[in-house]
């Protein structure tokens, strides 16, 4: 009897587990707003370095973890089916790269139809934001790339169907030291700077 | 073949490929239009390109992702992924070639169900505390970098979401509206 | 933290991986083989990983276990034909079946490019595989295989007019 419940058990702790992985397969990397920035291991200059990845299956379990504790950050995780962060050191050594990356990035996501909604250039650095709509219009696909000069790059690209007011919402929130740092980096801007607007 | 010299076919393949130059691209498409031989060669190569492009390429085996969880567990060192945790649970007991034969077909008949195009597999869907913390903390540090440069550039933000969620559609429905009272 | 990054670099890099080396080494078999072993060093590996060169490692990788089967293949059979032989009657075995309909069909222009492919010397293979097939750039074939950027340029040039000539002996 103990075995036919072990048997019992187990069949449907496979079928559980293989229809999660199938629903996995139409992951995030299928979706229109995934964007693969390719190998940027190249930038990598000293020992600067932030990687971010996280897919679906961890964003549901910090959903379910943060308990309405956080009703914005929340709001703002919504249906985001992966966030990916690459970032790096900026120095005069490895400058050009980034540059390069960053216009080469710029002109593959206008190819590929992703509607360039920020570009913002100055003395200190670079911001550029993409934004790619799904065929009922609605965001799927956000891809952001922030380059302060001499300090550091980021490039993120967030996938899911986006609520851009709760985004906003969480800019300066959190005081975490990686972000205080990040902080340090693009935080002073101010709005008189010099800017460049770019539209498709 | 006569007409066509070394440099001129490199150009021909590079830009039937879509590697060409601007420069290369103008001046060899004006000689498709002009030059039956070119343009022969060069839509040859452009089909092959197109097919290569187009064409499935080799499917993995099925059964590749089990074989691949025996393998990982076997590996000296790795930590055991779920899926092949439930594996060795229960295929490797003495007691049940026959339960590994009722599993896989349970598997199956799963997968034919809820048939999904693509054939993979999820290692891990359970995450440790740390983990999830970690990962907590990642997401706030990701959401916040987007967050500030929304806010650092709102206006410009705002404005063109408001063309694309707004403007967009009112201007697609004018012109639907067009279409039907012309 | 380590099974999301697994779970996300098998999800992109697995049919690449397979790809690949169905190409280098011509054989199904070998090819799922050599796929496990790139992943359970991607597993092993996993704390050191950086996803920003994963894409360029793991190529290297599946290139280097390709290779040294190459070379174990060539000191124990060494006889290249064979191996083709084997190559073509896997790959037909996996399209078509014995339906002759189907047979016909299989030989449409697509499965004369696969053949053709793997016609092409190892190094030009490689090369045309990894910018067409896997859709790698320039920059990361270059930094893969350790050449100058315009030596991929060169050897891919070579490899798309070596296939085109090779496409007129199967018309």
């Amino acid at each position: 009897m103990r075995t036919i419940k072990y048997l019992f058990a187990a069949v449907f702790i496979l079928s559980v587990t293989t229809l999660l992985a199938q629903k996995e397969q139409s992951g995030a990397i299928n979706e229109p707003g995934y964007y693969d920035f390719g190998d940027l291991s190249y930038l990598q200059s000293g020992p600067d370095e932030t990687e971010v990845l996280l897919d679906e299956p961890i964003l549901k379990s910090i959903s379910k973890m943060s308990n309405n504790e956080d009703p914005e950050f929340e709001k703002a995780l919504g249906n985001i089916k992966l966030i990916r962060v690459s970032g790096y050191g900026v120095t005069e050594k490895n400058m050009k790269d980034v540059d390069s990356k960053i216009e080469e990035t710029s002109k593959n996501l206008l190819n590929k139809n992703w509607d360039r909604i920020v570009s913002k250039v100055d003395k200190k650095g670079q911001i550029a934001v993409f934004l790619k709509n799904d065929s009922q219009n609605e965001i799927c696909g956000l891809v952001v790339i922030v380059k302060r000069n001499n300090q550091s790059v980021n490039f993120v690209n967030i996938v899911g169907k986006l609520d851009v007011a709760a985004l906003g919402k969480l800019g300066g929130k959190f005081n975490i030291p990686s972000l205080n740092k990040f902080k340090e980096t693009i935080g002073d801007d101010k709005p008189e700077h010099k800017e460049k607007k770019d539209k498709k | 073949m006569h007409n066509i010299n070394e440099k001129l076919l490199n150009k021909i393949i590079t830009t039937a490929y879509g590697d060409g130059s601007i420069a290369d691209k103008i001046s060899i498409y004006a000689k498709v239009i002009t030059n039956g031989e070119i343009r022969k060669v060069f839509f040859e190569y452009r089909k092959t390109k197109r097919t290569i492009h187009t064409m499935k390429h080799f499917e993995m085996d099925p059964s590749f992702d089990l074989k691949l969880s025996e393998k990982l567990t076997k590996s000296k060192g790795s930590h055991i992924p779920l899926f092949a945790e439930l594996y060795l649970l229960f295929i490797e007991k003495p007691y049940v070639p026959s339960t590994a034969i009722l599993l896989i077909t349970a598997a199956i008949v799963g997968n034919l169900l809820f048939k999904s195009p693509v054939q993979q597999i999820t290692y891990k869907e359970r995450f440790t505390k740390a983990e999830i913390t970690e990962a907590n903390a990642q997401a706030k540090f990701a959401l916040a970098l987007v967050g500030d440069v929304l806010v650092q550039t709102k206006k410009e933000v705002a404005a063109e979401i408001m063309i694309k969620q707004v403007a967009e559609p009112i201007n697609e429905g004018l012109i639907i509206i067009n279409n039907l009272l012309n | 933290m380590k099974s999301i990054k697994f779970n996300y670099l098998i999800k992109n890099y697995k049919k690449d991986i397979y790809n690949f080396s169905f190409y280098l080494v011509k054989n199904k078999m070998d090819a799922e083989d050599i796929t496990q072993e790139v992943m359970i060093k991607i597993w092993e590996n996993m704390d050191n990983f950086k996803f920003s060169s994963a894409k360029v490692w793991i190529i290297r990788t599946t290139r280097n276990l390709c290779i040294d089967l190459l070379r174990k293949r060539k000191i124990y059979t060494n006889n290249e034909v064979e191996i083709d032989e084997q190559f073509e009657d896997e790959f037909f075995d996996n399209s078509s079946s014995n339906n002759p309909l189907k047979i016909l069909e299989s030989q449409s222009l697509s499965d004369k490019i696969k053949l053709a492919i793997q016609n092409l010397p190892e190094n030009l293979r490689t090369i045309f595989v990894l910018y067409e097939i896997n859709e790698l750039k320039y920059k990361e074939i270059a930094q893969t295989l350790d050449i100058p950027i315009n030596s991929v340029k060169v050897y891919l040039l070579r490899a798309r007019r070596m296939l085109q000539e090779d496409l007129k002996n199967y018309a």
